[in-house]
């Protein structure tokens, strides 16, 4: 988790984040090696075009959230059927207000969509036949173990360590403690 | 000498300390008509994973700020309080209208959204 604390002579498997003051920005899919540190997870949201989910730019957060979700990542990315999960909004850069959201204003808010049988980087609810609850919930649990998250919204009722909020069928929020 | 308070007087008395007070109820410069500013984006799928407005699926939210989504937050009243996700903000909703305020600052944003293939209200706003 410390590579994200790494600014020069980074060693090997670390990457420099992009920072503004303590505002760090998620590293892309497509900037990281294949089981390099953060290989784990890839990337959602529409492009700068468009104002809801606004990919890179919406995917500013503080670097304990980004310790975080490298920690998920690198629990879950074990065996050779392990597919990374799907981060989407966190914060604009520097916080402020973010349409759609009540919040998602201080960096420590992570959209992540849940998994799917057939590991497509799609959107899926738990209703949908391509989820995948069990794959599921071993990723809201590897959250959990990180010991840095407050409350996680998701609406699977067959899901532990969760609990309901409306528009949270397709993707869960996890609220990292203060 | 103390003159005796009319039937109309009382009820106006009564009337300023029942809802003058009472959530939900307009504060002295709020309009009942005027500009509003915000923003809209056209959508489809969910507001939680979206897609680019399709012909068989298109979602618009609308976004509301300034002193019209201050007024809707005054409006809805302490009774619709709802989800608010961080301890940051305060949030008022009713069905798919929903209001946070930020508690540090005191803005208030308001969003709803609309299925334009059924024109029924959609949620409005996520944590």
């Amino acid at each position: 988790m410390d590579g994200f604390r790494c600014q020069r002579g980074c060693p090997p498997g670390t990457r420099r984040p992009a920072l503004n003051q303590d505002w760090t920005q998620l590293p892309r899919l497509d900037a990281i090696e294949a089981g390099e540190h953060g290989s784990g997870y890839y990337v959602y949201g529409t492009d700068d075009t468009e104002r809801i989910g606004t990919a890179a730019r919406g995917q500013w957060g503080r670097p304990r959230t980004m310790e975080v979700i490298n920690a998920v990542a690198d629990r879950l990315a074990t065996g050779d059927s392990y597919t990374p999960f799907g981060i989407g909004n966190i914060s604009l850069p520097t916080g402020g207000r973010f349409p759609p959201h009540r919040w998602h204003q201080d960096g420590l808010g992570v959209d992540v969509r849940p998994a799917r049988t057939d590991s497509a980087q799609l959107p899926v609810t738990y209703r949908d036949q391509q989820y995948d609850r069990a794959a599921t919930q071993r990723l809201i649990d590897a959250f959990h173990a990180t010991g840095q998250v407050d409350k996680i919204y998701f609406n699977d009722p067959m899901i532990g360590g969760v609990q309901p909020s409306k528009g949270h069928d397709n993707h869960f929020h996890v609220q990292i403690k203060r | 000498m103390i003159r005796p308070i009319s039937g109309w007087t009382l009820f106006a008395i009564v009337m300023v300390l029942a809802f003058g007070s009472w959530p939900g109820f307009a504060a002295p410069d709020d309009k009942a008509h005027g500009k509003f500013s915000g923003e809209y984006t056209f959508y489809s799928l969910s507001l939680g994973d979206t897609g680019p407005p399709t012909k068989k699926d298109t979602k618009v939210n609308i976004w509301m700020s300034g002193s019209f989504a201050a007024q809707l937050y005054r409006r809805l009243g302490n009774e619709s309080r709802g989800e608010s996700c961080s301890e940051a903000i305060e949030v008022r909703e009713k069905g798919n209208l929903v209001c946070s305020r930020v508690r540090a600052t005191g803005e208030v944003n308001c969003g709803l959204g609309f299925d334009l293939r059924t024109g029924k209200s959609v949620l409005g706003m996520i944590c």
